[in-house]
């Protein structure tokens, strides 16, 4: 009784690497599944990474309306154009002027300094400045709004010691700030927009191009209809599905190392992003995410029935998918429907636990919710996989159809 | 006269065989109308608040006085910032930061209140998250205008214990307001900001990819030869009338997209609906005149979905609303001009969201119009692709 468990596990063994090595076989002698596989992972991540690679936003043109033409108003101008955010383009006679330049996309912002700038300042009252931003991109706005607020705060502070006249260094401290603040940006310490988005870029690139490269099989196999090869003369399997799905798995998830490790280590390394997670926790970390992946590939590969709508049906979800994540929109702010929908796609999980690893050196102990979902993501998923392919062969035997088998699907 | 006649039947009859073809198969309906609408129904829904408030966040109180927590009860009453946890040491936060469950969090040290009265000038320190962008931004104006407020405070106490009359202390506290306007978004809503670009650009990636598959798809099947030959052999007659059913049925998802975003979400248009229309209608047509480029330079239905995805995806990318042009790489800077999407986001910049007079935008509709155009010099090369009829898996 004992031997024949043993002999049934090794059959099965042989089985699985059996179409592990077939999938290998297909896999190399299709040109469109190589690239979905190895040029895709390997060049979206610099495209991406070259076009944000600038990370912040400098000097953002803007003009000035000096209506004051004051030292004071001259000095604000100085100041703003001294601030690494903004940088004054021309200063205009009137707001006309001002809105022309900003019609012909010569500036973003416009300062406005009232006539009674200087005057209200010397009275003692508050004395006002204006400005007017172009909303069409919000970084250049949020530059704008931190040099105003820095430049305005400062000068302002500057007036308020020169009232106090003759204070100490400290006197005028306590008069201007008596709770000084400091602000300290942790894992991302420029803000720049490249270290925010491209890890989720990464592991979504790996998601989609495993999604997109098997449902490319998959539309082959249905369009070829070659299906029959999975199932018959292998009579003795009783078909397993689950040696179908576990031997593609092994194949698809041995591909893909050499890419994790590029896309995961080799892409931050490069273009120096934050990169603080440990590498071997991290590698752990995403085997569930990978063959969630797979296995998601697998079960939505159902749907392609040609080669090349694998491409209409899944390209465009790769930007849902990236909202979805939360990495831009947080997730604890979405309608509760999309929540789920977001909890079910191996990617968000990904993202979130690789962004913390990788961008805020967290330990695989301090992700374990991602961690844990995606286990149990790639447990459901399997168990959908087998269904579809039960369901495919299902079909397939009922149409009857068996072609050819062609001599080296025969060992 | 006659023959003018025969051209639009010869017109019309592909024009029909298209529409059997679009009707029969799913996977048409599924470009053309279920995936933008989802794109629609998804992107729009996610952002409905315009800001995402109430960013769970941590206050570490080393100083439990009576101080603190009046800082904290006002901190959390902000709308963007919500004190979900106050943990015991710095290190506490940290890893809760790490977990994923707060944005930032904010020190208070020991001794707050007492050094404040004493006026020894007591540091806070706050750290935001900034992996995550927006929430971190979002909170770093809350934490900073809270420790600005709570100078504020003290210095008003002071100057009342001075003596001074309640209106001279507003100009010693801040002599300089700033007074910002937010020009068409003064909600500074990112459902705004993102969607009036985003979602074009999804619609236009569906438009590259059917355009470039039902052309390749004829290639395939192996009935390009009969298209043409029922086009009389022109390929001007091929391609308009393959185009035009779907022409017609993206522009009419396009303006379903402008109905959804300034009829219902009443998101800002500044010039009235027909600059936008016209904008979507040349968006539309350029999009599948990339795609007829794409088929033309290479016609290998494979290829072509794989330069149409790759332009579509790089589009949203390039077309600089999320990152500007300016501040990209000299190259993109160049590059950016011949993607359709660009000058869509331009167009609606100007007319929709600050309203500036036509004239400005002149250069982007004859962008898009060029556009719509520069497939007819490449026709011939399709047509030869077409009565070769070579498939390529």
């Amino acid at each position: 009784m004992k031997l024949r468990i043993f002999e049934s596990i090794k059959t099965g063994m042989q089985d699985i690497c059996y179409i592990w090595r077939k999938e290998y076989v297909t896999v190399f002698r299709d040109y469109g599944a190589l690239i979905f596989f190895f040029a895709l992972p390997f060049a979206y991540p610099i495209l991406y990474a070259l076009i944000y690679n600038p990370e912040v936003v400098r000097d953002v043109p803007m003009v000035v309306v000096d209506n004051a033409r004051t030292p004071l108003s001259r000095e604000l101008c100085r100041n703003m154009d001294a601030s690494p955010n903004a940088k004054i383009v021309s200063y205009c006679a009137n707001m006309d002027e001002a809105k022309k330049m900003m019609y012909k996309k010569n500036c973003y912002g416009i300062m406005l300094i009232p006539e009674d700038f200087s005057k209200s300042l010397v009275r003692g009252e508050q004395s006002p400045v204006i400005f007017y931003s172009d909303m069409s991109i919000l970084l250049n706005y949020k530059g704008f709004l931190m040099a105003l607020t820095e430049v305005t705060m400062n000068l302002g502070s500057e007036l308020q010691v020169a009232a106090l006249g003759g204070a100490t260094p400290e006197q005028a401290k306590m008069a201007t700030s008596p709770i000084p603040y400091s602000s300290i940006t942790l894992y991302n310490p420029e803000s720049g927009f490249a270290s925010f988005l491209i890890p989720a870029v990464l592991i979504l690139v790996l998601q989609q191009s495993l999604i997109l490269g098997i449902g490319l099989l998959a539309g082959g196999i249905y369009e070829h209809k070659k299906l029959h090869r999975y199932y018959s003369n292998r009579e003795m399997m009783h078909n397993n599905i689950m040696h179908i799905v576990f031997g593609k798995a092994i194949c698809y998830y041995s591909l893909y190392i050499v890419s994790t490790m590029y896309i995961l280590h080799i892409v931050p390394w490069i273009f120096k992003y934050p990169q603080i997670g440990n590498q071997w926790e991290i590698y752990a970390f995403i085997a569930p995410f990978l063959l969630s992946s797979i296995f998601l590939g697998m079960t939505l590969s159902v749907f392609v029935r040609e080669r090349e709508t694998t491409f209409l049906l899944f390209v465009f979800t790769s930007l849902l998918f990236l909202f979805i994540s939360g990495i831009t929109w947080p997730r604890y702010a979405m309608p509760e429907f999309w929540k789920i929908l977001g909890a079910i796609i191996p990617s968000t999980w990904g993202i979130e636990g690789f962004v913390r690893m990788n961008t805020a050196g967290a330990s695989i102990s301090e992700v374990h919710t991602a961690f844990i979902n995606l286990w149990i993501l790639t447990g459901v998923y399997f168990a959908t996989a087998c269904l579809a392919y039960r369901y495919q062969i299902w079909k397939d035997k009922k149409r009857g159809f068996r072609g050819n088998i062609e001599k080296n699907y025969l060992t | 006269m006659t023959e003018k006649k025969s051209v639009t039947k010869i017109l019309w009859s592909v024009i029909v065989r298209e529409l059997h073809q679009l009707v029969s198969r799913p996977i048409y309906i599924f470009c053309i109308i279920v995936a933008p609408l989802i794109s629609y129904i998804f992107l729009l829904s996610l952002m409905k608040e315009g800001l995402p408030e109430e960013i769970p966040t941590a206050v570490v109180d080393l100083d439990h006085s009576a101080a603190s927590r009046n800082f904290i009860r006002q901190l959390d009453a902000m709308s963007l910032a919500q004190v979900t946890q106050q943990p015991n040491s710095f290190t506490e936060a940290r890893e809760s930061l790490q977990k994923g469950e707060i944005y930032g969090f904010l020190v208070i040290p020991e001794n707050f209140e007492a050094k404040a009265m004493s006026g020894k000038r007591p540091e806070i320190s706050f750290y935001t998250n900034n992996a995550y962008y927006i929430p971190a931004s979002l909170l770093y104006k809350s934490f900073k205008t809270m420790s600005v407020l709570a100078s504020g405070a003290i210095v008003q106490q002071t100057l009342l214990a001075q003596g001074e009359y309640g209106y001279e202390i507003m100009p010693k506290l801040q002599p300089i307001p700033t007074a910002m306007h937010e020009m068409g978004n003064p909600w500074i809503s990112y459902s705004i900001y993102l969607n009036n670009t985003f979602i074009p650009g999804m619609l236009q990636i569906m438009i590259l990819l059917t355009t470039v598959f039902s052309i390749g798809t004829e290639i395939k099947k192996g009935t390009s030869r009969e298209w043409l030959a029922q086009s009389h052999n022109s390929i001007v007659i091929a391609i308009t009338g393959k185009l035009i059913p779907q022409t017609v049925l993206f522009f009419i998802m396009g303006a379903l997209l402008q109905s959804l975003l300034y009829g219902y979400c009443h998101f800002p248009l500044h010039n009235g609906i027909w600059p936008m229309l016209v904008a979507m209608f040349l968006l539309v047509l350029a999009s599948q005149s990339f795609g007829v480029i794409m088929m033309s330079i290479a016609p290998s239905l494979r290829i072509g979905l794989s330069i149409a995805a790759l332009f579509g995806i790089i589009s949203i990318s390039i077309t600089g609303f999320s990152f500007p042009v300016p501040a990209m790489y000299a190259p993109f800077q160049l590059l950016a001009n011949i993607f359709p999407l660009r000058h869509y986001f331009l167009i609606y910049a100007d007319q929709a969201l600050n309203g500036i007079p036509l004239y400005y935008s002149r250069m982007q509709y004859l962008y898009l119009f060029l556009f719509a155009i520069a497939s007819l010099p490449l026709l011939n090369r399709l047509k030869i692709a077409l009565q070769k009829q070579v498939y390529v898996p």
